[in-house]
């Protein structure tokens, strides 16, 4: 059975470049099939998702990679409870929004749960 | 522990308390016979060749650099590690008994 990765992405992608790298890692790593990944944005981690990410540090990582997993079906999601959600005008890749519950419960259920 | 397979991924810079923990980590994993996978990327390029590491790798710990992280930053590829891309994390990730990253 193949492991099931949790990518929680948290850190502010204004001032990181953070973000960019877990998604690059998750735009690496989804293709070979061998593993099961899931994002998740959390906090301002969710600025990523809008297209003026392209200014933050390593932003034109979010406009290439995140399309791409969206076509290995993996649409990322995002904690609603996160206050920048409503910052989000022009998202780059169409994203599911869960609650903190169903966060805890799927990471519970994954086999690792990375945070970026 | 014989024969058993750990996984590390180290993203943090050599100056974080992070980096350092992913090596004893897998110092104390080496020394009770486990397989050891060490893949560093994004800033923990700068660390490979941090003389613990290269102790350990000179036991048997498996070093792994990301090939595009020392591109972007302009680190010399060199024989401190295996340079590689993102393929081998996700081999680490599916054929390891465990893994953990430190970020």
């Amino acid at each position: 059975m193949k492991r099931q990765v949790l990518l929680i992405i948290s850190s502010d992608p204004r001032t990181s470049a953070r973000p960019a790298e877990a998604v690059r890692i998750a735009a690496g790593v989804v293709p070979w099939l061998e593993v099961r990944m899931q994002i998740c944005f959390c906090n301002e981690a969710v600025l990523a998702l809008d297209e003026l990410s392209a200014d933050f540090p390593d932003g034109d990582v979010f406009e290439q990679h995140l399309p791409r997993l969206v076509e290995h079906e993996l649409a990322p999601w995002v904690e609603r409870t996160s206050a920048s959600l409503k910052h989000i005008k022009n998202p780059l890749v169409s994203f599911k929004e869960v609650s903190t519950d169903q966060l805890a419960q799927f990471a519970a259920g994954c086999d690792y749960v990375l945070n970026f | 522990m014989d024969g058993k397979k750990l996984g590390i991924l180290i993203s943090t810079s050599p100056e974080n308390a992070k980096f350092k923990h992913g090596i004893r980590l897998a110092r104390a994993a080496i020394e009770r016979g486990v397989l050891v996978y060490l893949y560093c990327i994004d800033e923990a390029i700068h660390g490979i060749g941090d003389p613990e590491l290269q102790r350990l790798k000179g036991e048997g710990l498996k070093l792994f650099a990301c090939a595009y992280a020392a591109e972007k930053r302009r680190f010399p590829v060199s024989d401190l590690a295996a340079f590689s891309g993102l393929t081998i994390v996700s081999d680490i990730i599916a054929s390891t008994d465990k893994f953990v990253a430190f970020n």
